[in-house]
Order: structure tokens, then sequence, then C-alpha cells
């Protein structure tokens, strides 16, 4: 059986700057996959590349067993890949509600009728604990509700997976805690889930595959204590101890 | 090649030489301010005039008039910036297109009212002829050489520009990253302010010759604005050698239409040919796909 | 908000000026009639233009070349001895066909690339219209069958305007509106939300391109005459899209102000003074740029004319 999402030697240049090279992953229904690196590393290609954004250069993304690579993203959308964004990105003028029921009305429910869909984008609203703010312009959310609003606004779309770019950057300690609870239960309904994070115990936590990139390339691909304990990864965020000795100017 | 072909080639040249110039300080204005400046064709038909006049009333040649225009309308540009477009410049995208596009198109028109209300005739080339030049087989005139070599030297002081002063290394910057200037410290607004006077002068300047060869009227303001744009989109939107290259590339396209089709359809080639380069290569000749 | 019978005034106002217009043309001479159609074709042009700039964030400043095309298909059909719903069929097919056609290379701009671009159509056919001779007449324009069409034609503008509103606001109740707003807030973010959004923004400036030309159509039945600055020049061009900004773009109240506001200036104004007019327009759109981009509606000191008027809450798009 093919996995579900499955990225073979995908390669993305930029006018000479290698974001990706030879990146692999795989994907089975229901998994939670981190995925950690320094600044730079090609994390947020990586979604980008894999929500239909960007097309590689090279290499192809497999979803189900069949090829999507360079379809556009609202078909990519509706054959069960969602995407949040590390800089916030509501549809500012239009309320909470409006934006969830943006993914209800196009993703997998998009023809069911009218009334349905608004109950499903409630639903979703519930879920991430926003019900109250149904009629606020988005604008006016907190950071926090804001990143709600974005899961909850995937999730109408009826993922069956979702990736979750750095979607704990900004929020305070209890704030971070929400957001765990919240990834645990879009696992228990059966969704798998990427996430890019830096908060390294965050990811330590709740994955149970991590991938670290540096420079576009994977250097390490394993559980949790396998992935902490590699050499390679400790050397690409705290440098060895000879480049330390060189000074900061080594790295930039 | 025949004579004809050569004399079309250079003439070509010229004029997208001038269109180069001005499409030049369009696309650093943008990359700077982030706003496409709709009334930039204006300036060029304000240095056209400035030009005209000058050398009918003071008997001021263009190239004089050229280096002269530049600090002047620099100061305009400033002041215009300071007066429409800061106040508008920290608003979220969305409402910082909207807000710059009435900004930028209601300048246009009253310019070009204004100027309409106080020139009732319109402006046919200035007559400043200098003996011909032959070379090889072909009959150049000798103002349009200098013309373009005026302008060759403009380009090459603006690149020298760029690339050593402070002010140019700035401009650069933004253009590059926004963000990473703010943090560095440039002074945003003030090189706004400076790249936009620039930008105007630039499109002043390439107005200053464009008179020597075209008639000039208060109203062919915003259809060469328009035409700026399919330069600029022509070469890859974000690059500045681009929108040079586009200017060349539009420059002889409407001299060889005018000559092989018909002047009357040579207002269509810009557009023709934007809409050409947007459905084969939508990133333009140097500009970067996704 | 008064409750129900806040949600109801509106209505009544509406009822009261559908009673009022449509006993007019046996109360006021054909000059007050003359320019209650011209408000109307405006109005048009000005609400439809609103569905791609308002709605959906494209500020399609070609606007007008829909009604030109509609204009022209019609003149060139009645001359042709169709009557008036066919060649206004007829403008509106070749209208629609080329906004379709259009659809494709424009949309590849964005912002204020996309805005210049479209600048840049009116010309091209103008252009286009010019050369053509044997078919459109040249620079020199055509003329339709004469006759005094003014009660029919304003009687026909005030139910293209009616229908034009009414389409253009289930437009903003629908599905597909939804998708325009989103286009509009964040087209890549609606785009990964599943959003079909190249066919959404080629069906919007098609869906803007039928009222506009068909308001052409019957422009040219009731004028007889037209010619390209008329149907192409910078006032019809820019008129709609100053009335529509002035007013509020993305709702319906405001392209009627602002239609409203212009027609009425343009009447006391116009005619005192010949020159200036595009000083004028350039002026409101720098004030409108600096001070209100958002349009009279959405100012703060025209809260209180809402309020009286029943419509208190901004119009939202969910209405539970």
């Amino acid at each position: 059986m093919a996995p579900l999402l499955e990225c073979r030697d995908v390669t993305k240049i930029f006018d000479g700057l290698i974001a990706l090279a030879q990146v692999r992953l795989e994907l089975e229904p229901g998994d939670i996959l981190g995925v950690i690196g320094p600044n730079g590393a090609g994390k947020t290609t990586l979604f980008n590349v894999i929500s239909g954004l960007v097309r590689p250069t090279s290499g192809k993304v497999f979803y189900n067993g069949k090829e999507i690579t360079g379809l556009g993203s609202n078909k990519i959308c509706r054959l069960g890949i969602a995407r949040t964004y590390q800089l916030v990105r509501p549809f500012a003028s239009l309320t909470t509600l409006e934006n969830v029921l943006v993914g209800a009305s196009f993703g997998r429910d998009r023809l069911l009728p009218f009334r349905e869909r608004v109950a499903r984008a409630r639903e979703e609203l519930d879920f991430v604990g926003l019900h109250e703010r149904a009629d606020e312009p988005a604008a006016n959310l907190t950071l926090l509700d804001k990143k709600r609003l974005e899961i909850a606004r995937c999730l109408a779309t009826g993922p069956k997976v979702l990736l979750l770019d750095e979607v704990i950057a900004g929020l305070t300690a209890s704030e971070v805690l929400n957001i765990i609870a919240t990834v645990r239960d879009i696992r228990k309904r059966g969704i798998a889930v990427i996430m890019i994070e830096h908060v390294l115990k965050v990811v330590m936590e709740l994955c149970r595959t991590v991938m670290v990139l540096n420079c576009g390339s994977t250097i390490a691909y394993g559980s949790p204590g396998e992935v902490v304990n590699n050499p390679r990864v400790i050397e690409a965020y705290l440098g060895t101890s000879d480049s330390l000795h060189r000074g900061a100017g080594a790295r930039v | 090649m025949s004579a004809d072909a050569i004399q079309l080639l250079v003439g070509g040249v010229l004029l997208g030489g001038i269109y180069g110039l001005a499409a030049f300080g369009l696309s650093i204005s943008f990359g700077v301010l982030n706003v496409l400046n709709l009334a930039h064709g204006e300036f060029l038909m304000l240095g056209s005039l400035a030009s005209y006049s000058a050398f009918v009333l003071l008997g001021i040649n263009p190239f004089v008039s050229a280096l002269l225009a530049i600090p002047v309308f620099v100061l305009l540009g400033v002041a215009i910036y300071t007066l429409l477009l800061k106040p508008v410049s920290d608003k979220p995208p969305q409402q910082l297109l909207t807000a710059s596009i009435l900004v930028t198109l209601g300048l246009s028109l009253v310019i070009e009212d204004l100027t309409a209300l106080f020139w009732v005739r319109p402006v046919t080339g200035i007559d400043y002829s200098l003996p011909a030049v032959q070379v090889g087989p072909v009959i150049v005139s000798s103002l349009r050489l200098l013309i373009l070599l005026f302008i060759c030297f403009l380009a090459m002081a603006l690149q020298i520009g760029l690339k050593k002063t402070f002010t140019g290394k700035a401009i650069r910057a933004i253009v590059q990253s926004r963000e990473g200037a703010k943090i560095v410290g440039i002074p945003i607004s003030r090189v706004s302010a400076l790249t936009f006077g620039l930008g105007v002068a630039l499109a002043a300047s390439a107005g200053v010759f464009y008179v020597t060869l075209f008639t000039v009227t208060p109203a062919m303001g915003l259809p060469l604005t328009v035409k700026y744009l399919c330069v600029v989109v022509l070469g890859g939107l974000g690059s500045l050698v681009g929108s040079v290259i586009g200017g060349l590339v539009l420059g002889v396209a409407e001299v060889l239409t005018a000559y092989y089709i018909g002047a009357e359809w040579s207002p269509c080639i810009a557009f023709a040919l934007l809409v050409s380069i947007l459905v084969v290569r939508p990133w333009g000749l140097f500009g970067q796909s996704a | 908000m008064n409750g129900a019978a806040g949600h109801l005034r509106p209505l009544w106002l509406l009822a009261a000026a559908g009673l009022i217009l449509s006993v007019l043309p046996w109360v006021v001479s054909p000059y007050v009639l003359v320019w209650i159609f011209l408000l109307c074709v405006y109005l048009t042009l000005a609400a439809s233009y609103d569905i791609v700039g308002g709605y959906m964030g494209y500020m399609n400043l070609g606007h007008s070349t829909f009604f030109g095309l509609g204009a022209y298909g019609t003149a060139i059909l009645l001359n042709h001895g169709y009557g008036l719903p066919m060649a206004a069929a007829g403008g509106v097919i070749v209208s629609i066909c080329f906004a379709a056609l259009v659809s494709y290379p424009l949309f590849r701009l964005r912002g204020a690339y996309f805005a210049l671009g479209t600048f840049g159509m009116i010309s091209l056919v103008e252009v286009l219209i010019n050369n053509l001779r044997n078919l459109t007449g040249g620079s020199g324009g055509i003329s339709t069958p004469p006759g005094d069409n003014t009660v029919p034609a304003y009687y026909l503008s005030v139910l293209i305007v009616a229908a034009t509103l009414t389409f253009s606001y289930l437009i903003s109740r629908s599905r597909f509106g939804l998708a325009l707003f989103s286009i509009r807030e964040d087209e890549e973010v609606a785009r990964s939300l599943g959003v079909p959004t190249s066919l959404y923004k080629a069906l919007a400036l098609v869906f803007s391109a039928i009222p506009a030309s068909l308001v052409g159509g019957v422009y040219v039945w009731c004028v007889t005459y037209i010619s390209p600055p008329a149907a192409f020049g910078l006032e019809i061009a820019l008129s709609p899209i100053v009335m529509a900004m002035l007013g509020g773009t993305g709702t319906l109240l405001g392209p009627f102000l602002g239609a409203l506001f212009l027609t009425s200036l343009q009447e006391l104004l116009w005619t005192k003074m010949p020159y200036l007019h595009l000083t004028i327009y350039g002026g409101i759109l720098v004030t409108i740029g600096l001070f209100m981009p958002g349009g009279i509606v959405r100012a703060r000191w025209f809260r209180p004319v809402l309020d009286a008027l029943g419509v208190g809450e901004k119009m939202r798009y969910l209405d539970l």
C-alpha cells in the first residue's frame, strides 16, 4: 500500500540557491512528523512544494500513490492536503465564521448546501474553541485566536494531511499548551500532521518521527530520541567545538 | 542590412533608450516604495514641455536642459512623495494598493488637465539640428547619436551611483529586502523620497529628449505610463536591467511596426507585446519564475 | 437597529422609489428623464465594475471597454436591421467573449500592474475600432436609426440598474461571492483552501461585462450615435470607477451614492465650467486616496445616515 504522502528526491533551486536537496519523506495515515532545522533550512519551502504553491526543480510528490507534483494548490487542497502559514494570514475583513466558511465551501464539503456548510464551519470553530468569536472581524483577533482560526479554516476543508508551519511561534507558555492539546485532538480525528517547529521540546513530545533539515538536505530522520543524539544534528544547531572557536563569523 | 533597416534600427534603439530610461525610473521607484506611480508618464510630458520652453524661450539645448532638469525634478518628486505618498505608505498591502492607485491616478489627471489649460497647442519636436554624420553606408543624424550617447552616460552614472554611493546601496538594499533594510537602520522614508524623486527625474530627462523626436501633447502622459508598464513587465518585474532591455525591445518594435505595418497600429504594439509575454513567459525576460 | 422594522425600512424606500420612477415620465420634462438615464448608465457601470474592483479587489480600469464593445456591437447590428433585443444581445456576446479571452493574459498581472494593464486595454480596443473603418466607421463613429427613444430608454435603464444591483446582491450572498472576497483578502491563501481562483477571476470579469455591455447597447440606441471618444474616452472610463470608489467599493450602496454625487456634480458644474473636469476628478481621487479610501459609505460622518436608512450594520455576508 502506498503511503498517504510521499516525497521522492524533492529538489528546489532558486536562482542558484539550493533550498531543498533530494528530500524524502513518507507519511502514513494518522502519523505525526516533526520537521526541524535551523532558519533557512528549507522547511517552509518543503511545505510550499507539497501544497502546490511552488513547483520543485526536480523530484516528485505522491498522495495516495498518485503523483501530485505541480498540481495547482486548489486541486491539492481538494485532494486532502491543507496547510497553515508561518505568519498568520487570515482574511482580515471577513468575520471568523466567514473565514472558516471559505474552507468549508471549497474543500471536501463544497457540494453541500449552504446551511450545512455553515454548520460544518461552526463545528470547526467549536473544535478550536473560537465559537464565541464567530462574528468578529478576523483582523481583531489575538495572535493565538488567529492561529486557531487558521487551523479551523484548514480543518473545514476536510483534509487527511495537515501541514502546520511554526504554529507555536510567538505564543506564551499557556497558549502553547492550548495548541498542543488541539494538535492531539486533530490526530484523534485520524488526520496526519506534519509540523515545522523550532521548539524542540514540543516536537519531542508530540511527534513519533522527526526529520531534520539543514541547508536543504535531510541530515537526520528517525525517532525523537535518535535524532536528538545524532552528532550531525547537534553540529547543525550548536556547531562543532572547532567552529565555536573560529567565531560567529563562520556561519552566515 | 539595408541602409533603411539600419536607420530604423537606430531610431528604434534611440526610442528604446528613452523608454528604458523612463522605465528604469519606474522600476526603481516601484522596487523601493512598492507603489506603482501611475503619474510617471506625466513627468515625462512635463520634462518635454520644460525642454521645449527652455529651448524656445532661452535657447538652451536639450542636453543642458536634461542636466538642469534632474535636480529640479528630484525636488519635485521628493515634495510629491512627502505630500501624497508618505501618508499612505504604512498601510497594509491591499489598502496601500487602492490608496496609491487613487492618489497617483488622481495626480496624473490633475497634472494633465492643468497643463492642458496652459498649453493650448500640441508641441512639435524641437528643431535642433546638427550636421548629419556618415557612419558606414548610412547617414545618421548626429543629434540622435548624441542623445543615445547621453542616455548611455546617464545610465552608467546611475549604475555607478547605485553601486558606490550610500544612497545607491540603500536603494538596492530596500529593493532586496525591506524588512532587512529596516533592521539595519536604513531610513526607509528618506530613501523612498529620494528614490521617488530620482524616478521622476529620470522620466523627465527621458522627456527632454522625447520632444526632439516626437510631438508632445498634455494628454500623452497616461498612454505613456501604460507603455512603461508594458516595458517593465516585458523586462521582468523586479529586474532593473530588464526594464532597460524591455525598453529597447519596445522601441525597436514600435519603429518597425510603424514602418512596415502602419503608424496607426504602433500604439497597439506595446499592449500586444505585453499580452504575448504574459501568455508565453509571465515573468518577463529577466524576471524569476515561481 | 430596530430588529424586524429596521430590516424592512430599506425595502419600503425601494418600493417608494420604484413607484415614483415609474410615473415620472408623465410628470417631468424629458431633460430630467435624460439626466436619470445617464445616472442609470453610470450607476450600472459603477456597480458592475465593483464586482471585480470591489468584491474581488482587482481594479479593472478598463471596464468601459465592455461598455464600448456593447455599444458598437449593438450599433452595427441595429444598422443591419435587427431590433433592439437582438442587437443588444449581440453587443453583450461580443463583450463577454472579449472578457473571457482577455482574462487569460490580464489576470497574470496583479495589483497596480493589473490596473495599468487593463487601462491599456482601452486604448488597444480604441485603436482597433479606429482602424477597422469598414466595420466601425473609424474615428467618425456610426449613427444608428434615428428616433426619439428617450422614454423607453429611460425605463430600460432603470430596469437594467435594478437588475444589475440585484445581480450584484445575489453574487455577494453566494458562494461565488465569498470566494471573490477571499481572493481580495489573500489570493494565495484562498487558492490553498480550494478556491478555483483562475476560473473565478475570469468568471467575475465576464459577469461584470454583462451589465456594462447591455447598458452600452441601450445607450447607443437612445443617443443614436457612437464614436471612439464617447465609448472609450477618459470620461466614460474613469467616471464609474471614481463613483464606485467615492461611494465605497465592495458595497451596494457605495456605487449608488458615488453615482448620485458625481452626476449631480457634473450637472451643476460642467456647463458652468467647461474646463478642469479632469482636475476635479483627479482631486476627488487624491482626496479619497488620502483620507477615505473606504469611500463615503464607510466614513464615520456618514453613519447616522446609514442608521436612518435602516442599514445600520455594514452590509455583511452572513445575515443570520
